[in-house]
């Protein structure tokens, strides 16, 4: 995914005319001292400009906050793990707080490793962070198993010749 | 203040004093951002002998981002502790930190780290150079000698 968002930054690079790219450069550095680094200005009104520039234009910019935690689709796609399936007595790791002391709790599960957590205390980490707090296992790393597609295309191959 | 830190305190008073070796307490009961904790110089180490007092801050964001902690200024004489500052640098403290660490694990990790020092990243450079030539007997002699020297004995 880095790959190919890279490659479409170069692209769009080499389509840019030098007048472009320039007034591009101006538009930039008046954006860092004016808008960016600057507490006079209100940092609502910032983000908000911020979003309404281009996701190429913003991860060319600020290429740190590329990847710095999970996307809120991902998180909210978390699997709810009802009251019943968890031992009442069990804490969630990040609050220390009983999951029976809450009625109605909210409970997700991560994928792969399995650890259930409170889902707002998992929620707030993973907004920042990839990985499970208890084992480290990167939480939004792991692809849904693609297709082996060089196998297929072996076998039409063979269909084809043989 | 999270919630999250209340319950440790209340985990650290119901478990009693023998499960808290280091001590680790508020400064303030009423506060909870501010604790303190006494190390004891590991045996076998330079610091055998010594106790060191330890202090810990929960910051707003706490468990999401760690405590951080730190020992009075120049009393510490350790290749990952900024003598002139006591300021500890641990990965467990960094981006090594999850929340599912607490207080008690952080300042374990601290203790930890007293006997097992990390020469590649070093906050006290000519230690960590001694250390990372294997002259153990000048590396134990500055410690002894800066512990000697020390207003904490």
């Amino acid at each position: 995914m880095c790959n190919t968002e890279e490659h479409n930054i170069e692209t769009a690079n080499a389509e840019d005319s030098e007048e472009r790219r320039e007034s591009r450069a101006q538009f930039q550095e008046l954006f860092e001292q004016f808008g960016r680094n600057n507490p006079q200005f209100n940092p609502e009104l910032i983000e908000l400009f911020q979003n309404m520039l281009s996701p190429l234009l913003q991860s060319q910019w600020h290429p740190e906050d590329r990847e710095k935690g999970c996307s809120q689709e991902f998180i909210d796609s978390l699997p709810r793990v009802p009251r019943n399936k968890v031992p009442l007595t069990d804490t969630c790791s990040i609050c220390f707080e009983r999951f029976g002391n809450d009625n109605y709790p909210l409970l997700a599960q991560l994928p792969h490793c399995g650890h259930i957590f409170d889902l707002q205390c998992i929620s707030m980490w993973l907004s920042n962070q990839v990985t499970c707090p208890m084992c480290r296992d990167v939480v939004n790393g792991h692809k849904v198993q693609d297709l082996d597609t060089s196998k297929a295309e072996l076998e039409e191959d063979w269909g084809m010749y043989g | 203040m999270s919630q999250r830190v209340l319950r440790e305190y209340r985990r650290l008073v119901a478990a009693g004093g023998a499960a808290n070796e280091s001590n680790l307490h508020p400064t303030d009961p009423a506060d909870l951002t501010h604790w303190e904790a006494t190390l004891e110089g590991p045996q076998g180490t330079p610091y055998e002998g010594h106790s060191f007092p330890l202090r810990v801050t929960v910051p707003d964001k706490y468990p999401t981002l760690p405590p951080s902690v730190c020992f009075p200024k120049r009393t510490m004489p350790h290749p990952n502790v900024k003598w002139d500052t006591g300021e500890v640098c641990l990965d467990t403290l960094a981006g090594g930190w999850t929340p599912v660490m607490d207080l008690q694990y952080a300042v374990m990790a601290v203790r930890r780290l007293l006997a097992e020092p990390n020469p590649e990243s070093p906050l006290n450079l000519e230690l960590a150079a001694l250390s990372r030539l294997g002259d153990h007997k000048a590396y134990d002699g500055i410690i002894k000698y800066r512990l000697a020297h020390s207003s904490i004995k």
